[in-house]
């Protein structure tokens, strides 16, 4: 995006005065500050020790900012209009206080579980947007990562406060918020990171999924949830097998037979039997001919197999078919000697369907437990949409690109703007002012989103005694007591 | 000597008074002793207290032990490797190269590494545990030396646990004295039947088990059922089965269990030992002198040949633009990469930009020309605006210079940690190449990029194969260098940087006049 669009976006969407009104009538701050009070009471550790940072006018940042209560925490807020604001981890002290602290007495105790999911990692298997550009096409991708990691989180790892959240721009992140969570080394969170990780490698790397039959259970419910879409996405939506170039792309992950092997098995065989046998296994119509002596060529046979398949073929639906159709005969064909060969195709049509569609995790979001992540409910700087909840059925059907789906920050002002004039905040006393401004974000489209999150908070709250006995297990083990 | 109780109190906050025992001699083997042949494990979490001990005894089991440790650190070191990670095969050569080096040089400890079948004697059993303790002791105070000393014990504990039989290490799992049966259940049967695909299926690691075995052996196996915390090792390979928190995980696998357990007691109570360390005033002058001996001795010998690299040895001052020239003759692989990346792309990601660019600092690039260089590719040639570059990238060069934060003078990375650090994602360029890039990749850069000859791109290819990526490197130094069996293996960037400038600087100062077309590339050195 170019300087000069930028400055436009910035006018049309985030203004000081907008933000000013979303801060003093819709943001729902005694819910989020309860959110992250964690059922303790109003001036507690938890909260007051909690890391916020602002993003200020002209990309100002202001780290290690802390309140200690919800009060100072509003207060605050509508003063200083953040254009974004960040929540970090809880320390051992204020996160204001810490310069005056050593690194002994200043280190980070909790933090919520929490995930990043940016669209920018996907740019080599999607072929409609590139960078920070999403549309409904390539959302399916957030949509497949939401539902994968969902039911990992829940049933690989027993947690039961998941909240997702649309980062506002090309982009979801989970906050995970049981105690037991919250409470992870990280050295753990990075076991937990690679559980899920499954592509792996830069650039450099030609194929970067490997997966071995039988799958990890966690990896078969991902294959099951791929299934579901996975045609329709990849064929229809994405086109992948469209030109020459995504053909190029995909062949990549085909293994190149090595001829070579298969003569092996079959040594008893005279060699030109074998050989002829074996071509017309993996490509018939084609004899070897002996005079040419072109044994290493035929390495890349395979590859220009399936080149020469797909060029008679005109759509992505009809070649995958028939990627599907030949990859099974090769299964089947191959005996039960060349076991190890068969490995290789037999979780090839996986290991590829893994390649487009298996969430991309930032990694180092999730390790460290003072890393920054975009608070829910913050306004996108960029985009003027709200960082709005998720609701946990609605996973695999939310899509921020359709129309009226995410609230932006200039239509929830015009909202405000329109009620009746009794309803403005009045300037003199608090307690009528929160009243006042619950009304007001309940008469606009933000209302169903805080109400998600509403009842979020509820239930990470009432939970929250039965976790202590869980917890209680840890910190035993910790203290290493008998 | 009386052994004063209050230096081992040091850790009395962690293990509740009314569970201390009174130890002598004879009620002590009746607790630790847990199996019939007398193979034995202990679990570290009691020490003894009113027992006396000469002041020689003291010192000689605390250097015994450290000797261990030490030896069990370079052995891993040599063969680049650790137990934990280390293929079946290769533990065996592990053991038997730890058992060679410790051969007649141990004395109190030597059931340790040298089992007998007669068992170990109570006598035994408490210099184990006593030099256990002088250890904690001597390097809980700074953190540095409590991971050296924890990572270290871990890899003892590891090698004396998976020689046990598999009677003796369940025997050490339902003692009775350790708190360790707290944190697992043992798996009925019918749980087992009702997830038993599951079971089978995350059991299978990279294709080397084969599924018909595993099933065969399923029913004789005991699983057990422990909170998904305790066996990171196993979440991260994806080799347990996970059910709603809690792993399961069986009995060939129960020892990442154990050291998880070993290793959060171990860790939690040196932390809290390092705490009262500061404020421990009236420290017995000689048991003082003693453990600061120790520490001298864990760093004597180990680390002369792994330097740090903090501050460049080279006297020849560097700036900016020469980086190019010098990646081409004188970087490792890993940084040449990096260093091309930054060329083409103007942009690293962050993880490439904390390998390369405490590198730079390494080889003595000051500040000035690091920023210089930075800002270079990422704005004048990159598209970043500058502003955006004050705001995100000053900072961080500056941090990693020590000029920011806690104002430490970050170490460049080694090879060892390069190696083991989480591998590129996507876009991202760090790591080994040996390591990190498959071998088709590798083997078409070194031949189209590197133009290396095919021979040597073999034997690179080969090394690769059987992990040993550094001296890999080494192959590669040597090919570009035109140098033979050059002695000296590399374990740092840093270092074979400095031996490449050795051998090239030496031969300009011998050549001066005549090699011109060195001069041309790297100039004034």
């Amino acid at each position: 995006m170019s300087n000069e669009e930028k400055q436009q976006v910035d006018e049309t969407f985030v203004t000081p005065w907008n933000l000013a009104i979303y801060y003093r009538r819709i943001f729902p701050s005694h819910i989020y500050c309860k959110w992250l009070a964690y059922g303790e009471p109003a001036t507690c550790s938890q909260f007051a020790q909690r890391e916020f940072s602002f993003t200020l006018e002209n990309d100002v940042y202001r780290r290690y900012l802390s309140f200690s209560n919800h009060m100072e925490f509003e207060k605050e807020l509508i003063k200083l209009c953040p254009e974004k604001i960040d929540i970090g981890a809880v320390y051992s002290a204020k996160p204001k206080d810490h310069k005056m602290l050593s690194a002994a007495q200043f280190y980070p105790i909790e933090r919520e579980l929490v995930f990043d999911i940016d669209m920018t990692d996907y740019d080599d298997v999607r072929f409609c947007c590139r960078g920070a550009d999403i549309c409904s096409k390539c959302w399916t991708l957030m949509r497949f990562a939401m539902q994968i990691m969902d039911r990992v989180l829940h049933e690989d790892f027993g947690f039961e406060h998941r909240l997702w959240i649309y980062s506002g721009r090309r982009g979801v992140h989970c906050w995970v918020c049981d105690q037991t969570a919250r409470e992870l080394q990280s050295s753990i969170r990075q076991a937990i990171v690679e559980h899920i990780t499954i592509v792996t490698g830069g650039k450099d790397s030609s194929k970067r999924v490997t997966l071995y039959t039988p799958l990890h259970p966690s990896l078969q419910r991902a294959r099951e949830i791929i299934l579901t879409e996975f045609d329709g996405y990849a064929c229809l939506k994405q086109d992948f097998l469209g030109d020459d170039q995504r053909i190029e792309r995909f062949l990549r992950l085909v293994p190149d037979d090595n001829i070579l092997f298969f003569l092996i098995l079959d040594r008893n065989k005279k060699k030109e039997e074998s050989i002829n046998k074996v071509l017309q296994m993996i490509s018939p119509g084609l004899d070897y001919d002996e005079s040419k002596n072109d044994f290493l060529n035929l390495k890349f046979l395979r590859r220009q197999t399936l080149r020469e398949l797909f060029s008679q073929l005109t759509t992505s639906a009809e070649r995958w078919a028939a990627f599907k159709q030949h990859t099974d005969a090769m299964i089947n064909s191959v005996t039960s000697s060349t076991k190890y060969r068969k490995s290789a195709y037999t979780t090839l049509i996986d290991e590829i369907m893994f390649e487009y569609c298996y969430p991309r995790l930032d990694a180092n979001v999730t390790k460290g437990m003072n890393h920054l992540l975009k608070s829910p409910f913050s306004i996108h700087p960029k985009t003027g949409r709200v960082s709005i909840p998720i609701h946990l059925d609605s996973l695999a059907l939310f899509d921020p690109c359709k129309e009226g789906s995410v609230p932006k920050l200039n239509e929830l002002c015009q909202q405000v703007e329109q009620l009746p004039k009794q309803n403005l905040p009045n300037e003199d006393g608090s307690g009528e002012k929160t009243a006042t401004k619950q009304k007001d974000y309940n008469q606009t489209s933000l209302k169903p989103f805080i109400d998600i999150f509403a009842r979020f908070v509820q239930q990470s709250q009432t939970s929250k005694r039965n976790e202590t006995l869980a917890r209680s297990d840890l910190n035993t083990m910790l203290s290493g007591e008998i | 000597m009386q052994y004063p109780s209050t230096r081992f109190s040091l850790n009395s906050s962690s293990t509740p008074s009314a569970k201390k025992t009174n130890f002598n001699s004879s009620n002590f083997s009746s607790l630790s002793i847990n199996s019939n042949n007398g193979t034995y494990m202990p679990y570290y979490d009691t020490y003894p207290e009113n027992t006396t001990i000469s002041l020689e005894l003291f010192q000689s089991l605390a250097i015994e032990r450290l000797r261990i440790l030490k030896t069990i650190e370079q052995v891993l070191a040599k063969l680049n490797t650790t137990l934990s990670v280390a293929p079946m095969n290769k533990k065996d050569e592990i053991e038997k190269l730890i058992r060679k080096e410790l051969k007649d040089k141990l004395n109190h400890l030597k059931f340790i590494i040298f089992p007998s079948f007669t068992g170990a004697s109570s006598m035994d059993l408490e210099n184990d545990i006593i030099s256990h303790y002088i250890l904690r002791l001597a390097f809980c105070p700074s953190e540095e030396e409590r991971r050296w000393f924890i990572t270290n014990e871990l890899e003892l504990f590891r090698y004396r646990f998976q020689i046990l039989t598999k009677a003796e290490q369940l025997s050490y799992l339902n003692d009775s004295s350790s708190n360790i049966k707290q944190f697992y259940e043992l798996v009925v049967d019918e749980e087992k039947q009702q997830y038993k695909e599951c079971l089978i299926a995350s059991t299978i690691i990279k294709g080397l088990t084969n599924a018909a075995t595993i099933a065969k052996s399923f029913d004789s196996t005991t699983y057990f059922r422990v909170r998904f915390q305790h066996v990171p090792d196993l979440v991260r390979k994806r080799s347990c089965f996970l059910a709603r928190g809690y792993a399961y995980v069986s009995d060939n696998d129960i020892i990442s269990f154990v050291l998880q357990h070993f290793r959060m007691n171990i860790s939690y109570q040196m932390t809290c030992s390092s705490k009262k360390y500061e404020s421990f005033q009236q420290m017995d002058t000689r048991i003082e002198s003693i453990l600061k001996m120790l520490r001298k001795k864990r760093i004597h010998g180990t680390h002369t040949n792994i330097h740090a690299f903090n501050d460049n040895e080279q006297t020849e001052t560097i700036t900016y633009d020469m980086l190019s020239g010098l990646s081409k003759r004188s970087f490792p692989l890993c940084m040449r990469h990096l260093h091309e990346q930054m060329i083409q792309q103007h942009h690293l990601k962050h993880l490439g930009r904390l390998q390369y660019r405490l590198f730079l600092k390494g080889m003595g690039l000051s500040l000035d020309e690091c920023m210089k260089f930075f800002r270079h590719e990422f704005v004048t040639n990159g598209s970043m605006n500058p502003a955006q570059f004050e705001r995100e990238h000053v900072y961080n060069i500056r941090h990693a210079y020590g000029q920011e934060g806690k104002h430490t003078s970050y170490t460049p990375y080694s090879c060892m940690k390069i190696i083991q650090d989480p591998p590129p994602g996507v876009n991202e360029h760090h790591g080994c190449p040996y390591r990190h890039w498959d071998t088709q990749t590798l083997k078409q850069r070194l031949t189209n990029n590197y133009d290396i000859n095919e021979e040597t791109v073999n034997e690179i290819i080969d090394k690769t194969k059987n992990h040993h990526y550094q001296i890999a490197c080494q192959i590669f130094f040597e090919y570009q260098h035109k140098v033979k069996n050059y002695g000296v293996g590399i374990n740092h960037p840093n270092q074979y940087f400095n031996e490449s400038r050795k051998l090239l600087t030496g031969a300009t100062t011998n050549q001066n006049t005549v090699n011109t077309s060195m001069t041309q590339n790297t100039p004034q050195i």
